[in-house]
């Protein structure tokens, strides 16, 4: 008789079991963030695909645009698209909320792109004795690169 | 007892392409995020005249749908691989391998006519 053990049961107590090192915490959190990319991409795909939809072209892509860049012109101010009316509503409130969300992104994709070619070297065999110093020396570039890219985000605001 | 789970043979090729996709995505996702946010007319906000400068232009209708196809197999590869080591039952990896494939084939194709279809709604 075979006996599947519970997914969720075994997987949630044993967490916090195992010995956390290093290379380990870069793996799992490679996968996570691998996971929210494709799911970014999903996301992303259906924003752009709006480029060529709408009567007057490039009307709802503009819309959607100002919508991510948090910042209220006068245009949208007085445009009464359900994009507008969106932007109207949540951006007094939460501030550019888009904004700081695509710095978060930003980090993701620097942390899964520099991990990546971390495992690039450790199998073509060079960094497996010293995947730890490449892993920081990569963090190092991957914030310089995250400082760089968020102050040039949030410069506007 | 958790059921153990014989290594597949070959995966050779997938393995190959995962990794150079992933050095090719590097630095073109790279660019790309720069190039989108950074060198546009106004400095807060993507607008569509600059979108469009770029993309009636055949050569860069060809670098996207590029970037298209390499992000897609990269990403649902690495999503299928996910779901390797969860999964052990027959029809649970084939039902997940059949929504992954038909998924990244819709989403291609939807990109890529987009991108092909440019300035036109």
């Amino acid at each position: 008789m075979k006996k599947y053990i519970k997914f969720w049961r075994l997987r949630m107590l044993d967490y916090l079991r195992y010995r956390w090192r290093l290379g380990m915490a870069a793996h799992v959190f490679h996968r996570i963030t691998g996971v929210a990319l494709v799911l970014y991409l999903i996301i992303h795909l259906w924003i752009t695909h709006y480029i060529s939809t709408g009567p007057v072209p490039g009307q709802t892509f503009n819309h959607l645009m100002a919508l991510f860049s948090g910042i209220l012109s006068p245009e949208v101010c007085m445009c009464n698209c359900p994009i507008c009316r969106i932007n109207r509503f949540i951006t007094p409130m939460v501030g550019p909320i888009f904004r700081y969300l695509e710095v978060i992104l930003l980090g993701i994709i620097l942390f899964h792109s520099l991990n990546g070619l971390r495992i690039i070297l450790i199998d073509t065999g060079w960094g497996v004795k010293h995947h730890k110093v490449i892993f920081w020396i990569l963090l190092v570039f991957g914030m310089c690169g995250f400082l760089f890219g968020a102050w040039q985000f949030l410069k506007p605001i | 007892m958790i059921k153990y789970k014989s290594s597949s043979s070959g995966g050779k090729l997938f393995w190959f392409f995962q990794r150079l996709t992933g050095f090719l995505l590097l630095f073109i996702l790279l660019f790309h995020f720069f190039l989108i946010h950074f060198c546009g007319t106004e400095t807060h906000m993507v607008t569509f005249e600059d979108v469009k400068a770029r993309l009636v232009s055949p050569y860069w209708k060809t670098l996207d749908i590029t970037f298209l196809f390499l992000a897609l197999f990269h990403g649902f590869y690495g999503l299928w691989m996910i779901s390797d080591d969860y999964f052990r039952r027959p029809w649970v990896r084939i039902a997940i391998f059949g929504v992954l494939c038909t998924l990244g084939l819709i989403l291609a194709i939807f990109g890529s006519l987009t991108i092909i279809n440019f300035p036109s709604s």
